[in-house]
């Protein structure tokens, strides 16, 4: 195919720079409204209170710090001190990968869970039975007070990308400045269990 | 400003001109969205149970065929062969039990509470030397919850084996039929509507109850 009367004008040039540099221009400045396509479903509770994350059910069911958490086999020394968070999940719909743990300070800086000592920092469950996990964050002394923890099915690495347009928990671990300071203080030691069956009961708080 | 544009004999429109471009157009975007599907059958097909092969009404007979890569030469085809599975498994019975019977090794296990415990009973029939192994027997409630679909605790009994034949040595079948009962812990209040059998997918059979 030849186009033999085509030519290369300055009008045309101009024509495909402009619109060039107008696209350029607008992904680079026009600000993309990252809150509708990206930003997770947060359902925000309390300590004790369930949760309906639609793929599951959520009940943080008691908050604890810990200098030192044990299990059978291990026993890890906190940074700063362990809060200790037991979970109970119960999956709506078929089996579920729950991947996302995190606690967040009022700075929002952000600390994952660690794996010592028996702690989860997952969980897998599958309808018909609640599923007791229990998760260690270790926080410096001024990351206690007004702390929350975010519990997922998503994973939190690249900026949560792994919960973008999914239901979040976000739970307000209740902890005052004061309390944070005897929490601190305290020079306590929690067994873990290994992830199972809720016991009857409940937990003591 | 004016431009010499020399009159063509024959003026062409852009779609002429552009035909063989045009035709090709569709192929083009049938090529990029099959080349950029992927992960598709890469990751989602062979993850999870996708392809629903028989479907049968309770006391009949499903039948499963699925294909899998023999890792551990369990079959005589040698390491890494693809073996053709085909089991034939009958729904036998479903119903809900007050407790579970002692599990192989280990303490014994309480039916949860905020759960109840249900006993599925199959009759596998499959020639002898069919690989059971990681096998799911699934119950399915009338709002699609799945349950027992996990491998991990579908076998509340301790079995590794929850398919093969009762006192069976490992998970190579070693006789032509065989019954087996297992068990799946399920909402209370939940109504039951399906079995579904698989051995890891993506192929499954189902039997409506």
């Amino acid at each position: 195919m030849r186009h033999g009367r085509r030519r290369i004008t300055w009008k045309g040039t101009a024509l495909v720079l402009g619109a060039v540099t107008a696209g350029c221009t607008l992904v680079a400045y026009v600000p993309q409204d990252v809150g509708v396509v990206e930003t997770p479903f947060v359902v925000e509770g309390a300590v004790g209170e369930t949760l309906d994350l639609t793929y599951a059910q959520l009940t943080v069911t008691d908050v604890r710090v810990a200098d030192t958490v044990t299990n059978v086999s291990e026993a890890a020394a906190a940074g700063g001190t362990f809060l200790v968070v037991d979970a109970t999940w119960r999956a709506a719909q078929g089996p579920t990968a729950l991947l996302g743990a995190e606690v967040t300070d009022p700075e929002g800086r952000r600390f994952w869970p660690t794996d010592q000592a028996g702690c989860a920092n997952s969980a897998d469950v599958q309808p018909g039975y609640s599923w007791r996990v229990t998760y260690c964050f270790d926080l410096p002394r001024d990351a206690l007070a007004g702390a929350t923890v975010r519990l997922a099915r998503g994973d939190q690495k690249e900026e949560h990308a792994g919960q973008r347009r999914d239901a979040v928990a976000v739970i307000d671990l209740g902890i005052s400045p004061e309390q944070a300071d005897t929490l601190w203080e305290a020079a306590d030691s929690v067994t873990t269990e290994a992830p199972g069956y809720p016991t009857t009961g409940g937990s003591a708080g | 400003m004016t431009t010499q544009v020399t009159p063509p004999v024959r003026p062409r429109g852009w779609w002429r001109r552009n035909a063989v471009w045009l035709v090709l157009l569709p192929v083009a975007i049938a090529t990029a969205a099959g080349a950029s599907s992927f992960r598709v059958w890469a990751f989602w097909w062979p993850d999870g149970l996708h392809h629903e092969v028989d479907r049968v009404a309770a006391g009949e007979p499903a039948h499963l065929v699925n294909e899998y890569v023999d890792l551990l030469a369990d079959a005589p085809e040698g390491v890494d062969a693809t073996v053709r599975r085909e089991v034939d498994a009958t729904v036998t019975g479903v119903e809900q039990v007050d407790e579970l019977p002692p599990p192989v090794y280990g303490d014994p296990v309480v039916i949860p509470d905020g759960s109840v415990a249900y006993e599925v009973r199959l009759r596998f029939a499959a020639k002898p030397g069919t690989d059971v192994s990681g096998c799911q027997i699934i119950l399915v409630a009338d709002d699609g919850t799945r349950y027992g679909e996990s491998q991990s605790v579908t076998n509340l009994i301790g079995n590794l084996y929850p398919c093969a034949a009762p006192g069976a040595e490992d998970n190579l079948s070693d006789r032509p039929e065989w019954d087996v009962t297992s068990y799946v812990l399920v909402d209370p209040g939940a109504r039951i509507t399906q079995v579904r059998l698989a051995f890891g997918g993506p192929e499954y059979v189902t039997t409506d109850l």
